[in-house]
């Protein structure tokens, strides 16, 4: 049981191919959505992970600043079915926020499915947009201001 | 100008460029968000062309017992550039020469998609089922039987 972090070049076929599938059986086939989940940000992105006996069970990747947004971003935040209300999506973000706003000297921006708007506003993040629908799903462009600019904790 | 490699011989760079085609095609072209992602390409060969470091045709060669009793081509897909060419033909053509080659069997199964019932019946493939609804798109079992060449 153990969290990673690694980049693309550093990820095996093995594992990546563990990831890929998590994140389709998830955001293609339990969304039932028919969308281009691998979209060419993965090669540059950071893959936190958290292995439960050697099989990933928590993912999100961090895309970093200039690619998607100015900020940096979290995106395709996962838990597996068998490991939802445990706690692990907390753990995840968490490290995530870590990670992206370089121990909070950076500001970060995401976008939200809507229905959980209230789980990322427990990090510090807060809405900037009005929902829309992207790919069939409510979202809200979210932002987690950098700490010298905001007074927020989490 | 044809690539076959174990899933083991495949750098990360190019799963991520079959599998995203794989998904822009099987699942985004064909509005159908199944499970791409299966979990059986590790036993599998992968098959493909490149050009400039674009993958234009691919397909997995799924060996006998991991599908079906008999091997199988899968995932069968050319890039959306590179249509209307003979990419096709010749990808399916060298899968059944490779298929014979590492697995010497005495038939090869399919499951086709029915609207592409002519092109596989051109290489002597023949159906095997009834057509069904499979992910929302009609398919039908087809067998290439090998056995007459069988020495």
């Amino acid at each position: 049981m153990s969290w990673h972090v690694k980049t693309f070049q550093d990820l095996s076929p093995h594992k990546w191919y563990e990831i890929a599938k998590l994140r389709s059986d998830v955001f293609i086939v339990e969304q039932t959505s028919a969308y281009h989940e691998f979209d060419d940000l993965d090669q540059q992105s950071l893959h936190l992970y958290y292995e439960d006996e050697g099989k990933v069970v928590s993912y999100c990747r961090i895309i970093p600043e200039g690619y998607v947004y100015s900020e940096a971003t979290i995106s395709r935040v996962i838990v597996k079915k068998s490991h939802r209300k445990t706690g692990l999506g907390k753990q995840l973000l968490k490290r995530a926020v870590e990670v992206a706003s370089e121990a909070d000297t950076k500001s970060i921006q995401i976008q939200a499915e809507q229905y959980l708007t209230e789980f990322y506003q427990g990090f510090g993040f807060e809405v900037i947009s009005e929902p829309y629908l992207d790919c069939d799903i409510y979202h809200v462009d979210m932002i987690r201001r950098r700490k010298d600019v905001s007074s927020q904790t989490i | 100008m044809f690539q076959v490699k174990q899933f083991d011989d495949l750098t990360t760079d190019t799963l991520y460029q079959l599998l995203k085609l794989r998904v822009d095609v099987f699942v985004v072209e064909q509005n159908c968000p199944y499970p791409e992602v299966d979990g059986i390409d590790q036993d599998c060969l992968h098959l493909f062309t490149e050009e400039e470091g674009v993958i234009t045709s691919y397909c997995r060669l799924i060996p006998p017992g991991v599908m079906y009793h008999e091997p199988s081509i899968g995932r069968i897909l050319v890039h959306p550039d590179y249509r209307k060419k003979v990419l096709g033909r010749q990808l399916v053509s060298e899968a059944i020469r490779v298929i014979k080659d590492e697995f010497n069997p005495s038939d090869i199964k399919i499951h086709a998609q029915v609207y592409l019932y002519d092109f596989y019946s051109s290489f002597g493939f023949e159906p095997v089922s009834e057509e069904y609804l499979e992910d929302g798109i009609l398919h039908v079992d087809m067998i290439l039987s090998n056995r007459d060449s069988k020495r």
